[in-house]
């Protein structure tokens, strides 16, 4: 009887050994090739997500459920390419309200601070002023030239007439000819101006 | 484990750059960080700078020391362009009636961007500064018998 029972016994323990092994071979086919029966669990599911990622290849899983997008990186507010800022220079200019008395002067002053000795080496070819804004066209002789007159530009429009308190300039376009002659746009603002 | 440790360096890469990108932002600089201007000088601490022997310097401020002198200060600001340019809003802090600043930018090949002078005594204003280009805070310090008092404090940038 005793014979019998042990049998049995050995039996029964090879049976379940065998479904054991079998179960935990079906689990490493779905974890993807994981490297030990201990790793089987929880890092898996890590693996499985990200190579759903970053995979170039269909995913086989038609049916599953996909991956929530990946979060649109946050844009810098304070950051605008060249091209549309002089754009929006140019469209700020040109919907300001329409010249007055005083902005008429003040073409005046800048188109007298341009003829002095202090702008020797620019021309100041056009200007035209709006209400709260200036638009300018000044071409230089050289680089030297360009680099001279603005480094002084404050106190040449302000030995002229001009209030340069909060005053404010911008240079969005430059060209260079082949004889080195430097043709800028300028717009002159107020710098508490937000469109400035 | 190596997609693990792939995404344990991607983590680590991620914060070192998002905090180096958010390095400037609100950025303060103390006058003190800057030098004197000497007009076409290499040296702006020569003794023969105005600027540099008229100035002292203490605790985040420049002043004009000496009444009927004049000292002109440059504070360079780090403003991040690479790809775009980019509004910068600059408050400072002036001391006397007898101090002014501007701020500047400049393109990469030395030519002016944009500047603006300052408007009150804390508000510089919006400075636009072009892609590649640099940036800086110019102070003139002119104290006198009645005002013995001009002093740039602090800039903070955004």
């Amino acid at each position: 009887m005793k014979p019998l029972v042990a049998f049995v016994v050995v039996v029964t323990l090879a049976i379940v050994g065998v479904v054991a092994v079998k179960h935990r071979g079906v689990g490493e086919v779905k974890s993807a090739q994981a490297d030990s029966a201990d790793s089987a669990g929880r890092p898996e599911r890590q693996e499985v997500v990200v190579r759903h990622v970053f995979s170039m290849e269909p995913s086989p899983n038609v049916g599953a459920p996909t991956p929530p997008p990946a979060p649109v990186a946050e844009q810098d507010p304070a950051a605008v390419s060249p091209e549309k800022y002089a754009q929006d220079l140019d469209a700020a200019f040109r919907t300001d309200a329409p010249a007055g008395p005083a902005a008429q002067q003040t073409a005046d002053s800048i188109t007298s601070a341009f003829n002095t000795p202090n702008a020797k080496g620019a021309t100041l070819q056009r200007v035209e002023c709006h209400a709260t804004r200036c638009r300018m066209e000044v071409q230089f002789d050289d680089l030297d030239s360009d680099k001279r007159i603005f480094k002084g530009i404050f106190e040449l429009l302000s030995s002229n007439g001009i209030d340069t308190r909060g005053l404010g300039f911008v240079v969005p376009t430059r060209t260079t000819s082949a004889d080195g002659k430097i043709e800028a746009t300028v717009h002159l603002f107020h710098a508490d101006d937000p469109s400035g | 484990m190596t997609t693990k440790k792939s995404a344990i360096m991607v983590s680590f890469l991620a914060t070192v750059g998002l905090f180096a990108s958010q390095a400037h932002a609100g950025t303060a600089v103390a006058p003190g960080s800057g030098h004197p201007y000497f007009n076409g000088s290499a040296d702006p601490w020569s003794t023969s700078n105005p600027s540099a022997t008229n100035a002292v310097v203490s605790d985040n401020m420049v002043c004009g020391q000496f009444p009927g002198s004049s000292v002109t200060w440059v504070t360079p600001l780090a403003v991040p362009t690479s790809t775009s340019n980019r509004t910068t809003t600059i408050t400072q802090t002036l001391t006397g009636i007898l101090a002014t600043s501007q701020a500047w930018s400049f393109n990469p090949n030395g030519t002016a961007f944009s500047g603006i002078a300052q408007s009150s005594s804390t508000v510089i204003g919006n400075l636009v500064v072009p892609v590649n280009g640099t940036a800086m805070v110019k102070s003139f310090l002119s104290p006198d018998v009645d005002n013995p008092t001009a002093c740039a404090d602090t800039f903070i940038f955004t």
